[in-house]
């Protein structure tokens, strides 16, 4: 499974996702929709001791200071 | 697959398979059962398209600066069958309904060719005698989606196993906002 963000709205199993919304769903319906841009997977940011640090979508650190 | 010389994909028949699946008024693809999902029997002609028409905007000199197209996606077709039930569904049950429309196109380049669209079919029906094998013009015209629309795994076996397919396609089909179709080879 992997955790995703709907980045279009999406009809899917008898919902309609809208923007915004996280969701799990199974690799190879994800492999099936990757390149369309319809969702993101959001991906686990572990500190180097393997503790969770954060979630996002892009694989940046979202919790930086600007 | 590229756009590339395929002496194997010039074929000049169809696949005499036409499906209609029922979504009622939603944009989601609804439990399969053989109420709403239906094959249309044999079909005489048809004919899967997409045209643009074409406005060009000239400048001051006389030559095209910009081209705009619009876009008609629409499948017709001379359905042969003229029972009730085909008329009923037909001429009343389609009726304000986004109905998805898959269509065999066919085997090309060694390929199982399917065709996904949602749109809606024109409340329509003929009985001509005699001529009454082609006489009942079937027509769906695709929408512009708003919502990109999965047909899973699960439905695509659904849809399989009701109407007793057989070369039809396993893995999750996505009819994507920016093409209103899909085209699927197995």
């Amino acid at each position: 499974m992997k955790k995703v963000k709907v980045m279009q709205s999406w009809s899917c199993n008898g919902e309609v996702h809208s923007i915004g919304t996280e969701l799990e769903i199974d690799e190879s319906l994800y492999n099936s929709i990757a390149t369309l841009g319809i969702v993101t997977e959001i991906k686990k940011n572990k500190t180097e001791k393997g503790e969770l640090h954060n979630w996002n979508t892009e694989g940046k650190n979202t919790n930086s200071k600007k | 697959m590229a756009v590339g010389y395929k002496n194997n994909a010039i074929v000049p028949k169809g696949g005499n398979i036409l499906i209609n699946v029922n979504m009622s008024t939603a944009l989601t693809i609804p439990a399969i059962t053989s109420s709403n999902t239906i094959q249309l029997g044999s079909i005489t002609s048809s004919d899967v398209n997409q045209t643009a028409n074409k406005e060009v905007f000239r400048n001051e000199t006389g030559k095209v600066e910009v081209s705009s197209f619009e876009y008609d996606n629409v499948t017709t077709a001379v359905l042969m069958q003229t029972d009730k039930d085909l008329i009923d569904y037909l001429g009343d049950t389609v009726k304000g309904n986004n109905i998805l429309e898959i269509k065999y196109l066919g085997y090309r380049a060694t390929k199982h060719v399917w065709h996904f669209r949602i749109g809606n079919v024109t409340p329509q029906y003929s009985v001509q005698s005699p001529g009454g094998t082609a006489s009942m013009n079937y027509e769906h015209t695709g929408i512009d989606l708003a919502t990109a629309v999965t047909i899973t795994a699960t439905d695509l076996a659904s849809i399989a196993s009701v109407l007793s397919l057989s070369n039809f396609p396993t893995t999750a089909v996505t009819i994507s906002v920016s093409k209103d179709f899909e085209v699927v080879e197995v």
